[in-house]
């Protein structure tokens, strides 16, 4: 096993990999590796800055990690398909029915639809946290489209360009297999042998580069709206010399809410008519699956260990940030009394946003926050603030330590063992630029970092 | 217990031709313990390419298709026999959902001049709730669209039945009465109806707040919900520039059976 702070720092070809930093930012630049982001209704393109010092993560910690993404990943299915079905885990009351019920994700148009291979989330996208500890933490899961997996691919791509020896003298796991194991899946979940498509809502959505390097890397068609229609149940693809094929699995980009004007959202036009209807009848697999926003909204987090228990029987092996949930007494006096070092979140958010720090309020601020938990209880999670591990990053001309996550990306339905479900041995490794915030999505302006699993 | 013949016609004109053109209706009486549809046809003209049928979650009937070929008018035709029962529905426990606000039935503080001031079963507190809102609205057409919400038709004092309906399922739920969304048909020629259905001691009510009155079998009920966004009659969606408009009519007769 390398010391990683010691070994990697000083070794030579650790050098030429760090020191490439502006060579890789200016290929990524040219590659075109952005996000937009909608401020103030302007659409704004930004570069996502790399930061060339790996993320190393030894084999016996990832060990661990995978076997705890897997088994988190086959619990959410199972919730979503029960919650979709029998709803025993209500019946059974771990889960109180208004949570699922008021979740802005929970979907009444898929109660009693059997999706391909029983699979509602195929790309999870889960992020963690490491504690001072050597802990990991779950932070939240992202069921309905997580996005990022194109920033490590195409980063590990260039830096095995820019400095080549550093991934022969290292036992760093390939992690070029993502296209692989996307397409497996895609194969598998395929209905009626119909082509792959990853469907994108267009040129100016935040994740265009992802949609189009994914889509190139895994063969699948790019599909814009207005390239697909539904004829008897079927959904089809028009090519550009006006040919017709069938299509099997779509990989959207697109919300659920935008995806089919005629089931839901009717002002859409980044959507396909009656796709709902070709989804229903099992002739498509719709990647990843409708409704799924029931089991990544931020309160039924909470309950994600207690599923584990209930649908597998097994003990959790990753473990949530301690979470307190206004709704149940006990929680609500805790917040109310130690809200000053919680840090308290809105269920309703998304994307580092509606996430407020308790210890940087104003006593005046914290009392407004307080009687608006105390007015709507259901709206709010608290959670303690884990002392999570700084990585290194360089800034300028020196190192410096900054918060970090990591996204891990878990692809369920494939053709393996472990019920097809996959962990790619890789991940996105966000960092926040600025050394006093704990936020790190990308959408709040922080950089990315490779995620280096080693073999031994 | 009455025997109707409904015809429910619908026709949409483009300025200029479109074609893709992806639609899906709404427009049979709903089968359901109080309904029984003795025959029934639909015919659309032109003919799609494609036309597939099904039901939606609330379990109202749905058929919807395709068709490629440039077109400068879309139409339907849905006639039939129906067999109605007069109200109660029996139903040993109302969904959650329909005790809590949905997207347009969203609850405002300026409604709560509506809940009722008597005890009583749900059904005579949504009885008062009733005529508290034919009292409180008057009846306007064209200053409401078909996507305003209850709070924004309350702030207005006017709308039509289906302003009427939201506000109405909006103060139910407040108080605690499960409500529900109709869109169907009544006796005589005209648009399509909207009242609500409010559910008491195991068994769903009709309740008419446009008309002040209790529902009987003379309502025909086309599709249900949480509110009017899940119960359109006819949705489409085509390429080409056009201005559109939509006419749409139900005539219901009591049949001679």
């Amino acid at each position: 096993m390398l010391d990683t702070s010691v070994t990697f720092n000083t070794s030579p070809n650790m050098q030429t990999l760090i020191e490439s930093r502006d060579s890789v930012n200016r290929w990524l630049e040219r590659y075109g590796v952005r996000f937009g982001v909608y401020k103030n209704g302007i659409f704004n393109e930004q570069f996502f800055p790399f930061d060339s010092i790996p993320r190393v993560i030894p084999r016996k910690d990832w060990d661990i990690l995978e076997k705890g993404l897997v088994q988190r990943v086959k619990a959410l299915n199972a919730f979503l398909w029960d919650i979709y079905h029998d709803k025993s885990i209500i019946k059974d009351g771990i889960v109180p029915e208004e949570f699922v019920y008021s979740s802005k994700g929970y979907m009444p148009e898929c109660e009693g639809i059997d999706p391909v291979g029983k699979v509602y989330s195929h790309i999870s996208g889960i992020d963690l946290v490491e504690g001072k500890d050597g802990n990991w933490f779950i932070l939240e899961d992202n069921l309905r489209i997580p996005s990022g997996a194109s920033y490590p691919m195409i980063a590990r791509e260039i830096t095995r360009k820019v400095s080549p020896t550093t991934f022969i003298d290292n036992s760093i796991a390939d992690n070029r297999d993502y296209p692989e194991i996307l397409k497996d899946m895609m194969d598998t979940m395929n209905a009626g042998r119909g082509i792959n498509v990853i469907l994108t809502p267009g040129r100016y959505n935040s994740a265009f580069f992802e949609h189009s390097y994914l889509a190139e890397k895994t063969g699948a068609v790019l599909a814009f709206p207005g390239d697909m229609t539904v004829e008897d149940d079927i959904v089809w693809y028009t090519g550009l010399y006006k040919e017709k094929v069938r299509v099997g699995a779509i990989y959207r980009r697109v919300s659920d809410e935008y995806l089919d004007p005629l089931a839901f959202e009717a002002s859409s036009l980044l959507g396909v008519p009656n796709l709902f209807q070709a989804y229903k009848k099992g002739n498509v697999a719709v990647i990843n699956g409708f409704g799924n926003g029931v089991a990544d909204d931020k309160g039924i987090y909470y309950f994600v260990p207690k599923m584990v228990k209930y649908y597998l029987g097994e003990e959790p092996i990753l473990h949530n940030a301690p979470t307190y949930l206004p709704y149940y007494k006990e929680d609500y006096d805790y917040i109310l009394a130690n809200i000053g070092k919680l840090v308290i979140k809105d269920v309703s958010e998304a994307g580092g946003y509606g996430v407020v720090f308790g210890r940087d309020l104003t006593p005046e601020k914290l009392e407004e926050l307080k009687s608006l938990i105390v007015e709507q209880p259901r709206r709010w999670i608290a959670q303690e603030v884990i002392d999570f591990k700084d990585l290194e990053i360089i800034e300028g001309e020196e190192k410096v330590w900054r918060k970090a996550d990591l996204r891990a990306f878990v692809v369920s339905g494939g053709s393996g063992d472990n019920g097809g479900v996959r962990v790619w041995k890789s991940g996105l490794t966000r960092f926040s630029r600025n050394p006093a915030s704990f936020v790190v999505n990308s959408s709040q302006g922080g950089g990315f970092k490779d995620t280096w699993i080693m073999n031994v | 217990m009455q025997v109707f013949r409904y015809r429910f016609e619908s026709r949409t004109d483009f300025s200029n031709p479109v074609k893709d053109h992806s639609f899906l209706l709404r427009s049979f009486p709903l089968e359901d313990a109080r309904q029984t549809l003795l025959d029934s046809s639909l015919r659309i003209v032109p003919q799609p390419d494609s036309l597939s049928s099904g039901r939606d979650c609330w379990g109202s009937r749905i058929d919807y298709g395709f068709q490629a070929a440039a077109h400068d008018s879309f139409s339907y035709i849905s006639e039939g026999t129906v067999e109605v029962a007069p109200y109660p529905i029996a139903d040993e426990s109302p969904s959650a959902l329909f005790y809590m606000d949905s997207r347009m039935t969203v609850h405002d503080p300026a409604m709560a001049c509506l809940s009722p001031k008597t005890d009583g079963t749900p059904f005579e507190r949504a009885l008062e709730i009733s005529s508290r809102v034919k009292t409180e609205m008057s009846y306007t057409k064209n200053v409401t669209s078909a996507e305003t919400t209850a709070a924004q038709a309350f702030r207005l004092r006017k709308g039509v039945c289906q302003d009427y309906a939201h506000i109405m399922i909006s103060a139910c739920r407040a108080s605690g009465i499960p409500a529900r969304y109709v869109c169907g048909m009544i006796p005589g020629e005209g648009e399509t109806h909207a009242w609500v259905e409010v559910w008491s001691e195991g068994s769903w009510y009709g309740l008419d707040p446009t008309a002040g009155k209790v529902c009987d079998d003379r309502y025909i009920a086309i599709a249900k919900g949480r509110d009017a966004g899940d119960c359109p009659v006819v949705r489409g969606l085509f390429k080409g520039c056009s201005a559109q408009n939509t006419t749409t009519i139900s005539s219901v007769e009591q049949s001679e059976q």
